[in-house]
Parts: C-alpha cells; structure tokens; sequence
C-alpha cells in the first residue's frame, strides 16, 4: 500500500504530469464556466485526445477537469444567475442576490474556497475506504458482474425525471448497440449490413461525440439564446479574501455539506445536482436565520459549493472499485478507462492500485489549484461567459469532426458522429437518459463475456449466489420503486379518507 | 385519436427491438445469439408496454411529453434541419477540401453569410480557428488530419 502511495505521488508531482493538469484545469474552468457546454460536452471533446496518451495521465488530465468544471460554473452562477453546470444551481439562490447587494467578490471567494477544501477533503475519506471495501469486493466474479453492470444501469436509468422505463430503455439500447461488428470468440458479423466499416463496431468516441458533444450543440442552435452580459467585476481582493474567511467562520456548515456531498456522490447515479439542493436545505435548516436564505446570504453559497466538489471523490470511489458510475460524468470516465485499457471494477484496486490512489490524489491536488486560478482570475473567467454561440458553435463542430476523424482516420466517423447527434438530441427532447445509453454502450462487451463466462461455469442459473441475488433483489427494488411510491400515496391518500 | 411524437419514438423502438430479435435469430453461434436476442427481446416489450400505455391515456400521459415543456422553448424541426445541413455541409467540404481548408470556409462561411457578423470577425476568428486545430492536432499530438479528395487525401 505505502508503495503504491509512493508510486502515485511520484507520478503526480513529475513536472510534465503538473503541467497537464495544469492544462486540464484552465480547460475545464473555461468549459464550465461556458453555459450551456458543461463537463459532459467537454469530456466527449478531450475523449479523442486521450486515446494517444498512457492511461495514467490521460485518466488524471480527465480527473483534473472534473474537478475544475463546478468551480468555475459558480462565478456566472453569482454574477448573472445562470449556473455554469447543473451542480451550480443551488449557488444562484444566494449567490446572484449577493452579487446584487454588491458582494458578488466576497460570493466568489466563499465559492471558490469551499469549493477547494469541499473538492480537498473527501479526496482522503475516499483513500481510507479503499482497503476496507478491496476484501469485499474481492468477492465478486463473473456472475456478479453481470448483476452489477445491470445495477449500474438500472440506477443510472432509474434516477432520471422522466421514468424508470425510459431510462432502462436507454440502458438497453446502448447495450445493444455495443454488440454491433464482429463477435469476438466467434468471429459473427452482428448488424454490420455487409459494411466494412461496422466490422469493427461502433466507437466510443464517435458515439459520444455525436450523443453529448453535437447533440448540445444542436440543441443550443435550436433554441438560439441570446449571448450573456456579465458586466465588470469588481477586483477588490479583499473583499474575495472576505469570502474565503465567511468559509472558515461557517467551518462546521462547510463539513457537514462536504459530508453530504461525499456521500451522496457514493451511492450510484444519484449525481451532484441533488447533492447541492439537499446540501443547500440542511443549511437553511440549521441556520439560525432561515429566512435570510434567499436574499443574499454567504451559507447559502458555502454549503452547495462544498457539496458539489464532494460528490467528484464519492463518484470516483464508486466507478473505480465498483464499476458503476457515480454519475453521468462517470459514465464517460468509465468509456475512458476501457479506452485506455484498464477494467473499472472489482479487480481495478488490486491489479492497478497505483492508479485508483493517482486519481485520488490527482482529484485532491486539482481542486486546490483549480480554486487558486478561480480565486484570482475570476473576473477574467468571468468575461468567457458572455462568448455568443455563434462562436462557440463553429469551433466545436471543427474540434468534434477533427475527433472523431482521428479515433479511426476513416471519414465515415463524422457521419456516424452526427447521426449520434441527432439520436441524442432526439433523447434530450423525449426524455431519455443519455448517461444511461452510454453506461450500456461502454460496458455492453464486458457484460457479454461476463454473461458467457457466466453461463460456461455455472449454467443457466448462474445468478443464484448469495451476492447476485443481494444485486438482483436490489435491481427489482429499484426497478418497481415508482409502483412502491404510487401504493404507498394511494394508502396515505385513502387513510386520510377515512380519517375525514 | 393524434399520437403524440414521443408516441412515434417508442413506435421506432418497438421496431428496432423487433429487428434485432429477427436478426440475432440468424446468426449462426449461440454465443453470438444470445445476449442481442436477449436485449432486443426485453427492448421490444418494454417499448410495446410503454406504447400501450401511450395509447390507452391518449397520448397525454405525463411521462410521455417531451423532455422540455412548460417555459421551454418548443422544438424547432426546421430549425435542427438546417443545423444538421449545416453539419453535413461541413461533412462534405472535409471531405472535398482537408480539414484545414474546410475550417477556414466553414467558419468564415458560417459567421459572415448565416449568422450576419462582420468581414473582418469572421475572417479573423476563421483564421484563429484553423491555427488552433492546426496547431493542437498536427503540431502537439502529430496527428494527420484528412487532406481531402481534391488534394490526394
């Protein structure tokens, strides 16, 4: 383990690997502060970057911008009440009217500092968690792997606001189209229409491109918004410095959010946006001025801006040893790591520990530097905002094609990437969950040789170990949750009834 | 009764999850049978169920309206018409031209004559453009981007 530790810190303190993160970070700051673009968008974009690089320095370049996009996202969240991600949102309940009573500065650095250690901390409740979950996990074979991919797509599909059905169906046609090419062990051409070109399936990069990347694009063009005008900030450092000290004064609200927010980035799929909004309502809770929430008040910007940082490190933990994403983001850091070699899941902390800790460590190191350019480049940051899409469109779509091109040299990649735009502007718009389709693309390979692996050793009934069944009883669970809750209202509803 | 467009999504998916079934049917090993007849099997009856469920309430049943509603915008189909022509445009000026040449006469393209800007910002931002994918794609990641039909790509 201590080796492990060394080899880890070795590597994130070379000069070269500094300097990527460095990169990663002013990118992600740019992208999240850019509405409308998101994390998403921006990791589909770096995806075709990466695949040239070694794995552990394209998985922490991707780890570094994570944790920069939710820091920056708070500034335009403060000063034109429009969050830079969906983890923002909380921050313009008080953050915007703050800006308005001219504390916009002092909102910025109680942002960006709770942000830092919120991102900070977690990093390590994470590294202690690892050597007590490696024994259980080391548990888990074949079989309950087929029940944990399946997990990780129900949960992913589930947690969505327009159905468990959709969502699952999302889950399962990605897992489908994952099947598409050749079969490996029996060398079956499946769905590839007598084309070349399909022999090798559908990529990765491709279908993310088309499905986050254009399909934001389009979707932006389509509604057509008018550019944002930020305005100048105010410069005073002092009175961002002020900000930072309102974290320290509101300790004991910054850990109990950070622990919110670290938890709730644990359990699969649930995502950071629910984890600010709970955040945010234990701290008007508590508070011993409630009705000041709302109306400009520094704890109502520390506590979502600490939760949305402590997600990253709960997300990660759960990716890398269980192999079910924490979260949409997830979702695609999952693709990058079948990308670049490496199987997120059981075996991950025992046969690539070095990594799981570089990750862990990079994540905590970035959050500091990414909060340290924020706090004294925000009104620079600030100004990339108010960049039209008419701008935004053209470079993007260049980037995307030059992508998707360089993931096969083949020019049908752009066709299979705006094809994948338009299914996923068609999922955007009727509510299917795009996170969902690409968990079941990423993992639709591993799932098959899990699921013959499966069959070869145990038989039809592979499924009947005691851990499988815990997994499956928990995918019907939450698979019938919206039957639970409709009996459960209707026999309030009648109790009430007869109460009458 | 008039099916709602979400109603055509699940139409679409019930055929898709009818297909894949009838294809996994003919291939040849079991191994490459088994896990897409499975999923098209399980796509198929749920699309079906969702749309008979669809149908029953009229169309309107909550979960069936669109993703955005309320004070979001509605879909503009002409609008993502045009922005997919415009993406296949560049598509096909790649194709033509190389990447490098293409960016240059999409962007400026783009900027001068669909969205009205300037001569001389849509020029400059044209050019920085180029300079940027030239420079992050052929410099530091020595990539070859594509030349182009017309210039032995």
């Amino acid at each position: 383990m201590i080796e492990a530790y060394g080899q880890a810190l070795g590597f994130l303190f070379q000069p070269t690997t500094l300097g990527l993160i460095f990169v990663a970070i002013l990118v992600g700051l740019v992208i999240g502060i850019l509405p409308g673009i998101g994390g998403l968008v921006g990791i589909s974009i770096l995806l075709p970057f990466l695949f040239r690089m070694p794995a552990e320095v394209a998985l922490s370049f991707l780890i570094a911008f994570h944790a920069a996009t939710p820091t920056s996202g708070s500034i335009t969240a403060i000063l034109i009440n429009v969050p830079g991600t969906a983890s923002n949102i909380a921050t313009t309940i008080d953050g915007f009217p703050m800006n308005q009573k001219g504390q916009g500065a002092r909102a910025i650095g109680a942002a960006v500092t709770a942000s830092a250690f919120g991102g900070f901390v977690p990093c390590f409740f994470a590294l202690a968690m690892i050597p007590l979950l490696t024994p259980i996990v080391m548990n888990f074979k074949s079989p309950e792997m087929v029940m944990l991919v399946l997990l990780g797509i129900v949960f992913m599909g589930s947690f969505t606001e327009h159905g468990v059905s959709k969502g699952v169906m999302s889950g399962i046609l990605g897992l489908l189209l994952a099947l598409v090419g050749q079969e490996l062990v029996t060398g079956v051409h499946r769905f590839t229409f007598g084309t070349v070109f399909l022999v090798d399936g559908l990529g990765l990069i491709e279908v993310s491109l088309g499905v986050f990347g254009v399909a934001e694009m389009f979707d932006l063009l389509t509604k057509r918004q008018a550019a944002l005008s930020v305005g100048r900030m105010e410069r005073k450092l002092s009175h961002v410095f002020e900000g930072a000290k309102d974290v320290f004064r509101h300790k004991w609200l910054w850990l109990r959010s950070t622990v919110i927010g670290y938890i709730v980035g644990v359990i699969p799929a649930i995502g950071a946006a629910t984890a600010v909004l709970v955040a945010y309502a234990q701290a008007k809770q508590i508070s011993k001025t409630p009705e000041k929430f709302g109306t400009g008040c520094v704890e109502g910007v520390i506590a979502p801006e600490s939760a949305n940082n402590a997600v990253a490190s709960g997300d990660l933990l759960t990716t890398m040893v269980l192999g079910i994403p924490g979260g949409p983001f997830m979702a695609l850091f999952l693709g990058a790591f079948v990308m670049v070699g490496v199987v997120p899941g059981p075996r991950m902390m025992v046969e690539n520990l070095p990594l799981g800790l570089t990750l862990l460590l990079g994540l905590a190191l970035a959050n500091i530097i990414a909060a340290a350019v924020c706090f004294f480049g925000a009104p620079y940051l600030a100004r990339v905002a108010s960049v039209h899409i008419d701008f935004v469109f053209p470079v993007t779509l260049a980037l995307i094609f030059a992508g998707s091109f360089l993931a096969r040299g083949a020019t049908p990649s752009m066709i299979e990437t705006i094809i994948f735009g338009i299914c996923g502007f068609m999922m955007k718009r009727f509510g299917f969950s795009r996170p969902a389709f690409i968990l079941g693309f990423v993992m639709g390979d591993l799932l098959e040789n899990y699921v013959l692996l499966s069959l070869q050793v145990a038989g039809p009934l592979f499924f009947l170990s005691p851990i499988s069944m815990g997994l499956l009883s928990t995918i019907i669970i939450v698979l019938t949750l919206p039957l639970w809750r409709k009996g459960f209202a209707r026999l309030r509803s009648f109790r009430g009834f007869k109460g009458a | 009764m008039k099916p709602t467009a979400n109603l055509f999504v699940l139409v679409f998916l019930v055929g898709l999850g009818a297909f894949g079934a009838v294809m996994s049917l003919t291939f040849r090993h079991l191994e490459a049978m088994t896990l897409p007849l499975v999923l098209s099997s399980v796509l198929l009856v749920m699309a079906a169920v969702q749309l008979a469920l669809g149908f029953r309430t009229g169309g309107r049943k909550a979960s069936d309206t669109p993703a955005r509603a309320g004070t979001e915008a509605r879909v503009a189909w002409s609008r993502l018409g045009l922005v997919v022509a415009v993406s296949l445009g560049f598509f096909a000026l790649i194709t033509l031209l190389g990447f490098r040449i293409a960016t240059l006469v999409f962007v400026f393209g783009y900027l001068r004559f669909l969205r009205q800007r300037g001569w001389s910002v849509s020029a400059g931002f044209a050019v920085a453009v180029t300079i940027l994918i030239y420079l992050i794609f052929e410099v530091a990641l020595k990539a070859q981007l594509f030349k182009g039909l017309l210039f032995g790509g």
